[in-house]
This record gives structure tokens, sequence and C-alpha cells, in this order.
């Protein structure tokens, strides 16, 4: 169990390091297509969509990375007052509820692609396939999903300890 | 059941999650999908669902948010927050709580090139604490100074917050920035005036610290000022002026904070990899939250609660700005627990067609004004984001000790709402001046 874990939180932080220049991507794609459009009169064609590709991996790959840094907003005000073993019952069962919402929105994720897929949806002026994008980020979900369960059981042991 | 009810079930069901600690994000998208499945059908909301969060990610209007936080991120490891606050503790240090009031136009000046209320409470607590520490200021207002000037990092354009509400309601994004500029400098001087004020009749709380000679003064406005302004100007006015899509800017500001770094070998490799991310990680978690507001939203809007509330409150036998203060007093009692950003995702979907449909209010200050009230949920108790991001820089002073030392800058917040619905012009003025530009 702690060996997947511990591969869960490698994945993460590579899918964020992969996310993060992506993001270096966008920044460079627009800006060179301002100096392009400004100074030669040629803006690059597509680059509306790439941006909105990568800046879609980018997003989708650093769920998990966030997750494990425990840094998507919650609101623990009330769950501060409970008693250790109420705060024990209340992470067992928000993290299950958690984890089995998030395995659901991958499965969703990845029928929407499929869809996608068979259909032959594509981008205007590229003619890149959506789909693509969207499994990518199904797959960003289903590693956000997998950390649940190990900050689940880290959040219950340190409970316990205490 | 009528769909109204099932909007109110809804948003109780969406309460107690919360409750539960379970991420915002993930509780309005849980609530959102069930009850369009509900209202609809659970095949509708699942296809919903899917395709609102792909397209919430790979929207371009959306992709200005990463390009501004990673001009924050990029400020913040290349020491331009540092450069600046030693800039204006050179000026203004030696008064009286100058090295408070030097932190309030450090966090104006950063909150020019960072648009996250946050990011500029963290940088400018780590540079400023320790300063004011050494000159044995009172820990209560070294401490709500800096929690307090954080939130003029959600007024002074690049604003993170300003760029959600005008996607959710469809306001020009560049116009929004301009409105927040003068509000953002009067709450700044409301500031200085708290800190004036406090240190003047209570000379213990602020020391004035050494006079700096006019030479290094001078020399000091070398570093940091004159890039700024530069990164500001080029990143706003190419907005203002329709060179650039918002996207664009935020691009423009965040490659030219690049440059500067590595002109002034400001940065590494180590620096970079953390500024990007840091920006991933902020940026997930910001659009997870636009995604879940985004399939609430839907669910919020095919229960059609906010046209009953807006019939409702349209019926009300009470005059406009009372209904209007109702809406406001919603506001800062949900800003103390929800972030920001959430409540207005939350909010904005439900109260916008009331106020500005309804009650026939400017748009554009209805988004000042709302960002300036949750402004101040940012600093109070019990979930005063700024005040926990200052107890983590400052780890051995008590919450307590700085929730105390924030009522007087809440009191300048409170000045400041009062003067911005007074006199609507303060923040519609440069828009007005502007209109003519494209947006």
């Amino acid at each position: 169990m702690e060996r997947l874990f511990k591969a869960v939180h490698k994945v993460s932080g590579l899918l964020e390091k992969i996310g993060g220049f992506c993001l270096a991507g966008v920044m460079i794609l627009v800006v060179v297509n301002i100096v392009m459009r400004r100074f030669f009169g040629h803006p690059f064609l597509g680059v509306y969509e790439y941006v909105g590709f990568l800046t879609a991996v980018s997003i989708g790959f650093s769920l998990a990375s966030c997750a494990v840094k425990e840094a998507h907003i919650a609101v623990d005000f009330w769950v501060k007052r409970l008693p250790r073993k109420g705060k024990i019952a209340l992470e067992l069962a928000t993290g299950p509820l958690s984890f089995f919402f998030l395995i659901l929105v991958t499965r969703h994720l990845l029928a929407y692609a499929g869809n996608l897929r068979a259909t032959g949806r594509v981008s205007p002026t590229t003619e890149t396939p959506f789909h693509i994008f969207v499994y990518l980020v199904a797959l960003g979900f289903l590693v956000f999903a997998l950390t649940v369960p190990g900050t689940t059981i880290k959040t219950v042991r340190r409970g316990s300890k205490r | 059941m009528t769909p109204v009810i099932t909007g109110i079930i809804g948003i109780i069901i969406f309460l107690l999650l919360l409750a539960m600690k379970i991420p915002i994000a993930l509780a309005m998208t849980m609530v959102g999908l069930a009850g369009f499945a509900c209202l609809v059908s659970p095949a509708a909301a699942f296809h919903m669902t899917a395709a609102e969060i792909y397209n919430v990610f790979s929207s371009y209007s959306l992709s200005v948010i990463p390009m501004f936080i990673w001009m924050g991120f990029l400020a913040y490891y290349s020491g331009l927050g540092s450069s600046l606050y030693h800039l204006a503790y050179k000026f203004l240090g030696h008064f009286p709580g100058g090295l408070a009031v030097a932190t309030q136009v450090t966090c104006a000046l950063f909150g020019a090139v960072c648009g996250s209320n946050t990011a500029t409470a963290a940088t400018i607590g780590t540079i400023a604490l320790p300063e004011m520490r050494k000159y044995r200021y009172n820990d209560s207002l070294s401490t709500a100074s800096v929690a307090a000037g954080g939130a003029l990092g959600v007024l002074i354009p690049p604003s993170i917050i300003f760029i959600v509400y005008g996607i959710a309601t469809e306001q020009s994004i560049s116009r929004l920035f301009l409105a927040g500029i003068l509000p953002g400098l009067l709450l700044m001087t409301l500031y200085i005036i708290t800190i004036y004020l406090l240190a003047s009749r209570r000379p213990e709380l602020g020391p004035p610290g050494p006079k700096t000679p006019w030479r290094e003064r001078l020399a000091a406005l070398r570093s940091g000022l004159l890039e700024v302004l530069i990164i500001f100007t080029i990143s706003l006015w190419g907005l203002v002026a329709g060179w650039f899509t918002p996207t664009e800017a935020g691009a423009v500001g965040a490659a030219s904070v690049l440059l500067v770094a590595l002109v002034e070998r400001r940065i590494n490799w180590e620096r970079f990899v953390k500024s990007l991310a840091d920006t991933t990680r902020t940026v997930a978690m910001i659009m997870l939250l636009v995604a879940g507001a985004t399939v609430f939203g839907r669910f919020i809007a095919v229960s059609r609660l906010p046209f009953a509330l807006a019939e409702w409150a349209g019926s009300l036998p009470l005059p406009p700005f009372l209904i209007l203060t109702i809406v406001f007093l919603i506001y800062l009692c949900l800003g103390c627990f929800i972030d920001a950003l959430a409540l207005i995702l939350l909010t904005v979907p439900i109260f916008f067609p009331l106020v500005v449909e309804v009650l026939g209010y400017d748009p554009i200050w209805f988004g000042v004004i709302i960002v300036l009230v949750v402004a101040m949920g940012i600093i109070t108790p019990p979930v005063g984001m700024n005040v926990y991001i200052i107890k983590g820089v400052a780890k051995d002073i008590p919450l307590e000790v700085i929730f105390k030392g924030v009522w007087p800058f809440v009191a300048a917040l409170t000045v400041c709402f009062f003067l911005l619905a007074l006199f609507p012009q303060i923040a519609t003025f440069l828009p007005s001046l502007f209109a003519a530009m494209p947006g």
C-alpha cells in the first residue's frame, strides 16, 4: 500500500512538472504570436486552439499534485471543533466519497473523449482532434482520485497517534 | 418538488458538504451534478459535467488566470518584492509606524505585478515581518498590517478575483482592472492613515527606525521600482488600449518579469521551476473551483432560483439600496467562512441578476464593491485566509494576536466601502474615461 501511495506521489510530481512546462509553452506561444502579428503582420494560425489545449493539459496534470499538497480549498472551521474520534469518522466518510466521485468524473471524461473520437471532432483551424486532450485531462483526474486514499489514511493515522 | 425547492435543497446540501471539509470545488461539482440529474436527467448531467470541466480547463479566455498568477510568482522568486520593500523602507521607515506604512506601499506596488492577495501577503510578510520585529514593532500591528495589506492585491490590477468576476458576468476585464485602481489607492491611503493614528496615539506600537541618507534613498529607486512600473504599464496599457487580449496581457506581463529577472540575474533554473510548480498548483486549485462553480451554476440556472429570488426581491416594498445592503450583509457573513474566490463564483450567478438587472446598479461598480466586501472576509475571523498565511510566516505569534490587530484595518475597509457606496465615481471614473477603448 505504502509503495502504491509513493508511486502516486511520484507520478503526481512528474505530471506537475509536465504541466508547468505546458504553461511556459503557452506564454512563449502567446508572446511570439504578438511579435509576429505586430511586427511581421503574420500571426500564428491556431494559437487560440493550442493555448486552450496546453492550458487544459497543464491544469489536468496539476490537480493531483495540488491534492498531495492539500492545496484544494476546504472549510475546516467546524471540523476543527470536533473531538478526535469525530474527525476520524468524518475523514473515513468523506475520503471514500471524494474518491468514488472523482473516479465517476474520470469515467465520464473518458466517455466524453470516446464520444468526441467516435464523431471525429477536430479544432476548426489546426484540425487537431479534441479527444486526445480530454483523455489527458481524464488521466489527471485519475491520478487526482488515487491521491485521496493516501491522504485519508495519513489523516486517520495522524488522528489515531494523537 | 418544484425546481426552486430542489435548488434550495441543493444549496443546503452544499453547505453540509462544506462543513464536512470536502474541498469546495468538489462539493460544488457533486451538488451541481446531482441537482442537474434530478431536474433534467442523469445522462445529461454526466455529459454536462464532463463537457464543462474540459471546456473550463481549455478555455482561452480563462487562460489569462495562469498567466497573471505566474507573473506574481516570478516576481516573488526573482526578489522583486524584497527590492520594493527596501525602497519603501528607506523612504518611510524613520516615521512612527513607518515600517507598517512601507508595508502598505509595498503591498500596493507588488499588487501591481501580482494578482493574488495570498501571494501578496506571503511575499511581503516574509520580507516585512523580520524587519518590523527588529525595530520592536508591536506583534499585532506588524502582522495585521501585512494581512490587511495583502487585500490590496485583490483591488489593484491585475486581480484574479476581478478576472473571474468579469468572466462570470461577461464584463470587460480591462474596465474592471481600471475600476480597481482608485479604490485600491484609496484603501492604501486609509490604511496609512490608520497606522499613523495608531502610532501617534501609542508610539510604542511602531517605533521609528533610523533615517536613511538621501543618496541611499535615490540609489534604491533604481532597484525594482522602475521595472515594476514598466511591466505594469506595458501589461495594463496594452490591455486597455486594445493591443492585447487579457491572456496576451498576462503572457506579456509574465514574459516581462522573466526578462527583467534574467537580465538582472535575479532568478536561476531552480527558482524558475519552483515558480512554475507554485503556479500550476495554484491554477489547478482555482480552475477546479471555476469548473465546480460552472457545474453548480448550471444546476442553479435550471432550478430557476436566481429568477425566483430576483422576482421576490423586486416585489419587496423596500428601496433598492436597502436590498443591496442586505446582499452586502450576506456577502460579509459568508465571507467570514468561505474563501473569497469561491464566494464570488458561488454567489455571483445568484445575486448579479438581482443587483444589476432588477435593481439597476452598475455592474463594474458592483464588482468593485463586492471585491471590497470579500476583502474584509480575507482578514476577519474565523476564516481569514490572509491571517492564516501570516500565521504560517510568523509561527510564534498566536492567531488571536493577529486577529486582534486587524480590527482597525477592518474599520478602514468599512470607511472605504461607504466612500465607494456614496461616490461610485471612485470606481467608475477611470473605466468611463477609457470607455471609447475596446476591452
